[in-house]
């Protein structure tokens, strides 16, 4: 229980948000229990589960683009999803415009459900192919209740359809989803998600599935409804060139823990922790000319049922010593505002 | 990910390819082969007994790899090799491959959508448009000295990792639609240089600037 004391104590100093905080989590976690066979239950042991988020804290300033950075199976979606609390956490608090709504009912959360939304990777998948754009969009005033007349609706659609531009609206309120392009989508998954005017918005690999020609549009796109809308975003990238251009701040995580997390230019040109470093190093550079000089580091991102212990990058880091092993890094503040958890800072 | 069959085990699927092209060889002799082609992809030989699921995502790649060295070739065609891998394990096979190039002197053709992998890996590129070559060249010079407008915004349009942070851009427009491609330039809908003649005439693939690049496009004839 003493790393847990630790995490909780260095919390109140990841508060860099600057302009109020819109969100706050403090030491989030999800395990997912593993599903037995009848004989294991019979013999059972130790029960085992998948640490998907583990431990995690950081806040949120209002209109702050965030970035969760990571390999898959880091737990970067899950703690996307555990944020607006479409996944129930295992323990942990979350924090939302200073009011705690880890115990909320769904009932008590559905106002403020307005608050907060969610653009998911695959426009292909997220939207109904079943149903018209119009419909789409006009979804969550419907829930919400927050439009009178059918005129409202239509006009309030509209108007979200010009600022994605989706343009002229008229054409595109009566097409299905497969009458689109993916960059279109993709827009109208962003029109859903702002309609609401949300403080607040998860945005899950928003352009990995689109044509790479588009998908600076798309991205700049939702830069620009954050900015005039302003609301805060959590943009789930695994492309760390990406993050670096559009995030005010990131944080990269390892096997559901926060390893690094700092303005994205501290994260990308001055990495402190060694996966950082290592994660950098692999990004391939579009240039011909620079040849990539550093070791790629060996082996790949072990099974979250049973991470290492102590630090969980221990079995890939090249300055793993004893320590390492033994015990858990805590994430401490190194430099303003720039937060490590490795036994080389500490 | 998905091209191995998940009901075989590793080492017989490679075993196949190595059958299929030499029917005469011995069960031990294609063991011995298999274990070989395994060490040469960096897997552990006795590993050859699992199947795809018991491997991880770069494991699996690794004996995609070692399948397709199976019958000795001198020509690899590797079609989007990291895209569904993480960028460290991508790191790990693109070295792989690019080793095995020159210790086994092999030519490779890589096809890709990220220009940055293709910087790394190729010397020569050729970008595509709508099913039509539209600049070819050596990597430096078409990283360096773009003329497409195609391939201007491309490259363009790919964040560097390196640098200080801009506002991206992209190239404006869909990706065509290959039932119905646009007439002339196929690429005329989406270029900030379209002229009249774009529209009607298709512009032929000829040296321009450096000798071997060669551009299709109407601005440099």
């Amino acid at each position: 229980m003493n790393s847990e004391r630790k995490d909780s104590q260095i919390e109140s100093s990841t508060d860099t948000a600057v302009g109020g905080e819109v969100l706050r989590v403090e030491n989030l976690r999800k395990w997912y229990p593993l599903r037995k066979g009848f004989m294991e239950t019979l013999l059972s042991k130790v029960e085992a589960s998948v640490k998907a988020v583990d431990l995690v804290s950081f806040s949120l300033g209002k209109g702050e683009i965030f970035a969760l950075a990571g390999e898959s199976g880091s737990g970067k979606t899950t703690l996307g999803k555990l944020v607006l609390r479409l996944v129930e956490p295992t323990s942990g608090k979350i924090f939302f415009q200073g009011k705690d709504i880890t115990e909320l009912s769904q009932r008590e959360l559905k106002p403020l459900r307005r608050e907060m939304q969610i653009i998911f990777q695959d426009p292909f998948e997220s939207l109904n192919p079943r149903m018209i754009i119009k419909e789409i969009i006009a979804e969550p005033l419907r829930v919400q209740h927050l439009a009178k007349t059918e005129e409202e609706v239509e006009e309030r659609v509209k108007q979200v359809l010009t600022e994605v531009e989706v343009v002229p609206p008229e054409e595109f309120l009566y097409r299905f989803p497969h009458e689109l392009s993916g960059g279109q989508r993709q827009r109208v998954a962003v029109a859903r998600a702002f309609i609401l005017n949300p403080s607040f918005v998860v945005a899950d690999e928003p352009v990995s599935m689109l044509d790479v020609s588009i998908r600076a549009e798309i991205v700049n796109l939702m830069v620009d409804m954050v900015r005039k809308h302003s609301a805060s975003i959590i943009f789930i990238s695994h492309d760390l060139a990406l993050a670096k251009h559009i995030a005010d701040r990131i944080a990269i995580m390892y096997l559901g823990k926060v390893m690094e997390l700092s303005t994205s230019e501290n994260v990308v040109d001055l990495p402190l922790h060694p996966y950082t470093q290592a994660l950098i190093a692999a990004v391939p550079i579009p240039d011909p000319e620079s040849k990539r000089t550093k070791d790629v580091i060996s082996g790949e991102i072990p099974s979250p049922v049973n991470p290492p212990s102590g630090c969980r990058f221990r079995t890939r880091c090249p300055y793993a010593h004893e320590r390492c092993s033994t015990e858990e890094p805590p994430l401490v503040e190194v430099e303003k505002g720039h937060f490590v958890a490795c036994h080389l800072y500490t | 990910m998905n091209a191995l069959n998940p009901v075989f085990k590793v080492g017989d699927q490679i075993g196949e390819a190595i059958k299929t092209h030499d029917p005469k060889v011995s069960n031990s002799d294609v063991k011995e082969r298999v274990s070989k082609l395994l060490e040469t992809v960096g897997i552990e030989p006795s590993r050859a007994n699992n199947y795809p699921h018991e491997f991880s995502g770069g494991m699996r790649q690794r004996a995609l790899i070692a399948m397709a060295l199976a019958s000795d070739p001198s020509l690899v065609v590797a079609d989007e090799p990291g895209t569904a891998l993480d960028v460290i394990v991508q790191a790990q096979i693109l070295r792989l491959m690019r080793d095995l190039k020159d210790k086994l002197g092999l030519s490779m053709i890589l096809i890709s959508h990220d220009l940055s992998i293709i910087a790394e890996t190729c010397e020569k590129v050729a970008i595509m448009y709508a099913g039509r070559i539209v600049e070819y060249g050596n990597a430096v010079s078409i990283f360096k000295d773009p003329k497409h407008p195609y391939t201007q915004g491309l490259i363009k349009a790919f964040p560097s990792i390196n640098g200080p942070r801009v506002r991206m851009t992209s190239i404006p427009g869909q990706p065509p639609d290959l039932l119905n491609p646009p007439s002339g330039c196929r690429f005329n809908p989406r270029c900030p240089y379209v002229m009249d003649v774009c529209k009607r005439v298709e512009p032929m693939l000829e040296e321009h600037g450096e000798r071997g690049h060669t551009v299709s496009c109407h601005l440099y004839h």
